[in-house]
C-alpha cells in the first residue's frame, strides 16, 4: 500500500505545503511508502514531489490511500473524484469568494467554485479539518459528522526556531518603539484597513513612538493600491511597513521584534501565525472571528466589535500592564503545547489507526 | 469596586479575556477609563469610517450565495472584456537606433512565432470566444429564470392570500348558517 498526497501546489513558505511535507515525513518514519503530487512545484521541492499528472498511474489501486489537500477549486479535483484509492479529504478551508470581488476575478471564481463543488467531494472515508470551525462547515455541506475529524496542521515551529535571525533588521528596529505585528497574505479577508485604522488611533492618540509591521505576500494590486492610499491619507507612511513575503529568518526576526500581534481577520480556517506568536511570547489581541477563538483556546485577548479607539486602548493596556502581559504570555505558552509537533503527530497516528493503516 | 466609567457596558460585549483566572471586570474598567480619559482630552474625534469609505467604498458583507444577478452580470462583463488575447507592441526608448531595434525585434517575433505560437494562440482565442458566448448565454438564461421565479413566487403569495381570504369568508358563512339552524 502507498499513501499518496495530492495538493494544489508545493511552494516554499506555504502552510499547506508545510503540512504535506510534515505528514510525508511522519509517514516515512512509520515505514509507510509515501508520494507527493501537486499541480505546481517550486524548484526547491522538485526532488520530493511529482507533477499531479503522474498520480494517474496510481489512482486505479483500491488498496492505496490518497490524502487530498483542498483549499480552493483546483483542476486536480478531477483526479480525486476519479481515483479508486481509499480517500481522505484534508480540508484547509476556502476564503469566501466575495472578499476577492473587485480585486481578482480568477481568485473569486476559484473560491466560489471550490465551495460550490464541496458536496461532490463527499465520496471519501474520512475528512480531516484544520479546526472545528472547518469541520462544522463540512457538516453543513452534507458531510456525515461521524466521518469528519479535527486535526490541527503542522506548524513550522522547529524550522522557525532554527532559522537565523536578520541582525540588520534587529538592530534597525530595536529602538524603543512599540512594534505591532500582523502576519498573513495581504488579502481583504484579513481586513488590513481595520488594522491600519486601529494603529492610527494608537499611534496618533496614545503613542507616536510606534510602528506596525505587516508581513505577508502581496498579490492583489488594486487592494495594495487602496491600502497605500489609506496609509497616505492617515499620514502613516513612515510607521506602517508592508514587508511583502519574507524569508523564514526574517519572519523569525519580526516575531522577535514584535511587542504585540494584532489581528482583525474576518476569516481564518486555523490561523497559523497565532501559534507562531505563542512560540515567540508575543501577546495576541485579535478579532473573534472564524477559527481564531478556537485556535487561541483560553489564551490572548479577543474583541467582538470593530471599535478602533477601544481596540487601541486594549492594545495599550496589554503593552503597558506588565502583570497582564506576562499572564497572557503564560496562557499562550500553555496553549502552545496543544500544537507541538509531537501532539499533532500523535493525532495523525491515531487517525491512521482509525483507517487501519497503522 | 468604584464607579464604572462610561461605556463600560459596551465593553462587556466587546472585550473578552479568555483566561478565566484573570479579573475581567478590572481589565474592562482599565480600558474604559483610558478611553474616557483620552476622549475627554479631545482624542479619537477623527472620522475614520469616512476615510476608509472614501478609499474602499461601501463594504458589503461577504455573501456566498450564487444567485446574485448583479455579481453575475459583472462577471460576464469582465469576461467579455478579457477574452481576446492582446499582442503587446514592442517599443524601444533607445535613441537613434530605437526604430531599427523595433524593426528587428518585430521581424524576429514574426519569424519565431508564425508557425508554432500563433496557431496555438488562435486556438485559444477561438476557445475563449466560444466559452465566453456560452457563459453569457447561460448567464442570461439564468437571470431570466431567476426573474420568472421571482414573479411566480409573488403570484403564489398573492394567490395564497386570496385563498386564505376566501376560506375565511366561507368559514364565516358556514358559522352563520349553523347559527341560524
Amino acid at each position: 500500500m502507498i499513501v499518496h498526497q495530492l495538493g494544489p501546489s508545493l511552494l516554499v513558505g506555504d502552510a499547506i505545503t508545510y503540512d504535506m511535507l510534515e505528514i510525508a515525513r511522519r509517514l516515512a518514519s512509520w515505514e509507510l511508502e509515501t508520494r507527493l503530487f501537486a499541480g505546481v512545484i517550486s524548484p526547491d521541492l522538485l526532488s520530493q514531489a511529482r507533477h499531479e499528472a503522474e498520480y494517474a498511474a496510481f489512482m486505479g489501486n483500491p488498496n492505496d490511500l490518497l490524502f487530498y489537500h483542498y483549499a480552493a477549486y483546483a483542476t486536480n479535483v478531477a483526479l480525486y473524484c476519479r481515483s479508486a484509492n481509499r480517500k481522505v479529504l484534508v480540508y484547509h478551508n476556502i476564503t469566501p469568494a466575495a472578499y476577492f470581488r473587485g480585486y481578482d476575478v480568477y481568485l473569486e471564481m476559484t473560491c466560489r467554485s471550490g465551495r460550490l463543488i464541496l458536496p461532490s467531494l463527499r465520496g471519501c472515508e474520512l475528512v480531516l479539518a484544520d479546526s472545528d470551525v472547518n469541520r462544522a462547515e463540512l457538516v453543513r455541506f452534507g458531510f456525515p459528522a461521524e466521518r469528519t475529524v479535527s486535526r490541527p496542521p503542522f506548524v513550522p515551529l522547529e524550522a522557525l526556531a532554527q532559522a537565523s535571525e536578520n541582525h540588520h533588521l534587529l538592530r534597525r528596529y530595536s529602538d524603543g518603539f512599540s512594534n505591532f505585528l500582523f502576519v498573513g497574505r495581504v488579502a481583504p479577508n484579513k481586513a488590513y484597513e481595520d488594522l491600519i485604522c486601529i494603529f492610527h488611533c494608537y499611534h496618533r492618540h496614545i503613542n507616536p513612538r510606534s510602528r506596525f509591521f505587516l508581513v505577508g505576500s502581496r498579490f492583489l494590486p488594486e487592494y495594495d493600491r487602496r491600502l497605500a492610499a489609506l496609509v497616505e491619507a492617515l499620514g502613516l507612511q513612515e510607521h506602517v511597513i508592508f514587508t511583502g513575503k519574507v524569508s523564514l529568518g526574517d519572519l523569525k526576526t519580526y516575531y522577535l521584534l514584535a511587542d504585540l500581534f494584532l489581528s482583525a481577520s474576518r476569516h481564518e480556517g486555523f490561523c497559523m501565525p497565532l501559534v507562531e506568536c505563542m512560540a515567540f511570547d508575543v501577546p495576541i489581541v485579535a478579532l473573534a472571528a472564524a477559527a481564531v477563538p478556537e485556535t487561541l483556546g483560553e489564551a490572548g485577548v479577543l474583541y467582538h466589535q470593530m471599535d478602533y479607539p477601544l481596540v487601541a486602548e486594549t492594545v495599550h493596556l496589554v503593552l503597558n500592564d506588565e502583570d497582564l502581559r506576562q499572564r497572557i504570555i503564560q496562557k499562550q505558552q500553555e496553549r502552545l503545547r496543544d500544537f507541538s509537533p509531537g501532539r499533532i503527530e500523535a493525532r495523525l497516528r491515531e487517525i491512521l489507526g482509525r483507517l487501519g493503516v497503522l | 469596586m468604584g464607579q464604572q466609567p462610561s461605556g463600560f457596558d459596551k465593553l462587556e460585549d466587546t472585550l473578552e479575556r479568555r483566561d478565566s483566572a484573570l479579573d475581567a471586570t478590572a481589565f474592562r474598567q482599565a480600558v474604559a477609563a483610558g478611553l474616557a480619559c483620552r476622549r475627554a482630552a479631545g482624542a479619537y474625534n477623527d472620522d475614520l469610517a469616512s476615510v476608509v469609505g472614501a478609499v474602499f467604498g461601501e463594504k458589503a458583507a461577504p455573501d456566498e450565495s450564487m444567485g446574485d444577478p448583479t455579481a453575475l452580470s459583472e462577471l460576464v462583463a469582465e469576461l467579455a472584456k478579457s477574452w481576446p488575447i492582446q499582442e503587446l507592441p514592442f517599443v524601444s526608448r533607445v535613441p537613434v537606433f530605437g526604430r531599427l531595434i523595433v524593426l528587428v525585434r518585430n521581424a524576429w517575433n514574426w519569424m519565431s512565432t508564425q508557425w508554432y505560437v500563433r496557431p496555438l494562440i488562435q486556438q485559444q482565442v477561438v476557445f475563449n470566444a466560444l466559452a465566453t458566448q456560452t457563459i453569457a448565454t447561460l448567464a442570461a438564461n439564468q437571470m431570466e429564470l431567476a426573474e420568472r421565479l421571482r414573479v411566480a413566487e409573488a403570484e403564489v403569495m398573492a394567490l395564497r392570500a386570496r385563498l386564505a381570504a376566501t376560506e375565511e369568508t366561507s368559514h364565516r358563512g358556514d358559522t352563520g348558517v349553523g347559527a341560524k339552524l
